[in-house]
């Protein structure tokens, strides 16, 4: 799962580094809380030393800035002085898509509630905003800020005494501002990524539905060859016995069709409902993948064998299984050319069903056996994009918590071990 | 020239039902001289024995073990056979355009997509012999 990611991550970040550089805007918004001028001097002094709207004149006398110290990162700040203006501005930022990175509040805001009830209040908006408590008063113990804002946000905030250093004014602002921003620069591409991850899932879901599709393209010709074909024949037949067989033809073939086309929407289902489980016995969906893959099957002249097949109904989702299953199918038929054989079992194995998949190809060499299960890698050229096998183990274990190997068999060929977890009733299976 | 009903006709095709389908057609037609296989593979070998008289060929592009293509090369590499009237068959819209490009290399007689009405395998098949009495059915 994690070199996936990694990978995937790897590729659509070179697609869409752009983009996302472009989408992602760096936050420096500081909000100040402070009942007293010259406290929000001292502020503006040391977070905004270049800036012209220094509208409160009164230099603070703690002001005293060392060169050194001089901010590289424009902040931004606004400041309020009580409780009601900090939350108005706060809801005003947050509804024009402009939140605060992070806020210094003083405790005692001259009012019934103090700089804690409003931080309180702002979590409630804006769970990801910073908060630094300034007091000159030692009137709260860390502990009970704690549970007062609640666990979850413990590190959410944190705290200064009066009176302040610039430096620690300086250097709070910094870290609370570069955490917010790489929080959410973080969240950006995990979302991206995740986007990414399924765009490449779906679009190999739909090329080894294009497999599938040419099959049932074939077979559907054949069928409707059947129809038309009977269909004129009985037309220009006097003979009443003739012209009921024919008609009989026809209704088989279009059931027939009929079938074909219900296996076809199981398998290319794209919808939200594709991700439901249901509880089926495993050995249909076998049944399932041999209807898809009738054609693939004859053309190719393969064999199957059902070696054992105990019923037990597993909980899984019907789509992906398939996709599974069919890609495993498509796989062990490249890998033996022509005239192949697979082996397909299914047993019980405690809470597991033990789905296994034996071809009697070359199997896979010792030091690619890794390989084969890392995205990209592929044995097929330009023709695969070698993301079957790792979408196969991801769509097992990661999706259904069940167990996905590939081994050599001992005597010839590979065989792809599938465990998923059975169904809760189990004789609950449809 | 008008059509000759006992011309030899090989029909491949290897499922069963469209087999039994093309061969009601081309009985149909009129014709008593039809040999149907299913196998492409024996196709292959009774063309080659140059003892067996065809004057058409009705093949299905795609079939298990050796394909339609393989059999219309053999026919055209075959110095007895090279001018025999070759009429393919295939379902496969996806591959159309690239098939008939390699079909027609290989002089492919005719071309027919599944599914069609006897009509119109009946008319290709006058049109390719060059008969003249054609007719359109009612």
């Amino acid at each position: 799962m994690k070199q996936l990611a990694k990978i995937v991550k790897h590729k659509s970040m070179q697609e869409n580094q752009a983009l996302s550089k472009s989408e992602f805007k760096h936050n420096h918004r500081i909000l100040v809380v402070d009942d007293e001028r010259e406290i929000i001097q001292s502020y503006l002094d040391i977070l905004t030393p270049e800036a012209e709207n220094n509208v409160i004149s009164i230099k603070s006398s703690r002001s005293q800035r060392p060169e050194t110290i001089r901010s590289d990162t424009e902040f931004r700040v606004v400041v309020a002085k009580n409780y009601d203006e900090a939350l108005a501005i706060v809801k005003k930022q947050i509804r024009e898509g402009a939140p605060f990175a992070m806020g210094f509040f003083d405790v005692l805001l001259g009012g019934s509630k103090d700089g804690f009830d409003l931080v309180k209040e702002i979590h409630d908006l804006d769970p990801n905003m910073y908060a630094v408590f300034v007091t000159a008063f030692n009137d709260r113990s860390v502990d009970s800020i704690q549970q007062f804002l609640g666990e979850d946000k413990t590190n959410r905030w944190d705290y200064l005494n009066k009176p302040f250093s610039n430096g620690e004014i300086l250097q709070k602002a910094r870290n609370f501002t570069s955490l917010w921003n790489l929080n959410e620069e973080k969240k950006l591409q995990n979302a991206q990524l995740a986007e990414a991850q399924r765009r490449l899932m779906e679009s190999e879901k739909l090329s080894s539905i294009a497999a599938v599709a040419r099959g049932v393209s074939h077979e559907f010709g054949n069928l409707l060859m059947q129809i038309m074909g009977k269909a004129d024949i009985c037309l220009a037949e006097k003979n009443p016995e003739k012209m009921k067989a024919g008609l009989e033809v026809i209704l088989d073939a279009t059931g027939r069709a009929n079938e074909i086309l219900e296996k076809f929407k199981d398998l290319s289902n794209p919808a939200e409902s594709a991700r439901e489980k249901t509880d089926i016995y495993a050995h249909s969906l076998l049944d399932e993948v041999l209807v898809l893959m009738e054609h693939k099957i004859k053309v190719s002249q393969l064999k199957v064998c059902r070696i054992k097949t105990e019923k037990v109904s597993i909980h899984v989702n019907q789509t992906s299984i398939l996709q599974v299953l069919v890609n495993l199918t498509i796989n062990s038929i490249h890998a033996m050319g022509n005239s192949g054989q697979i082996d397909l079992t299914v047993t019980d194995v405690g809470e597991f069903a033990e789905i296994r998949l034996r071809d009697y190809g070359p199997g896979i060499k010792k030091e690619l056996m890794d390989k084969v299960l890392e995205p990209f890698y592929t044995t097929k050229g330009k023709q695969g994009t070698g993301l079957g096998l790792p979408i196969c183990r991801e769509i097992i274990e990661v999706d259904h918590q069940g167990e996905f190997q590939l081994v050599n068999h001992g005597v010839k060929g590979l065989e792809a071990v599938i465990r998923l977890p059975k169904a809760c009733k189990p004789n609950g299976a449809v | 020239m008008n059509a000759n009903y006992t011309l030899p006709i090989l029909l491949i095709d290897d499922d069963a039902m469209v087999r039994e389908v093309l061969v009601e057609y081309l009985k149909g037609y009129g014709f008593t001289n039809i040999k149907s296989m299913q196998d492409p593979k024996s196709a292959l070998s009774y063309i080659n024995d140059q003892k067996n008289s065809i004057g058409l060929i009705i093949s299905d592009w795609e079939m298990p073990g050796l394909n339609g293509l393989t059999l219309l090369k053999a026919v055209r590499n075959h110095p007895l056979r090279k001018n025999t009237s070759f009429i393919m068959i295939t379902s496969q819209r996806s591959m159309e355009r690239f098939k008939v490009t390699q079909a027609a290399q290989m002089k492919v007689s005719s071309y027919i997509i599944k599914p069609f009405r006897a009509d119109i395998l009946r008319k290709k098949i006058w049109d390719i012999m060059g008969w003249e009495d054609y007719v359109e059915s009612a």
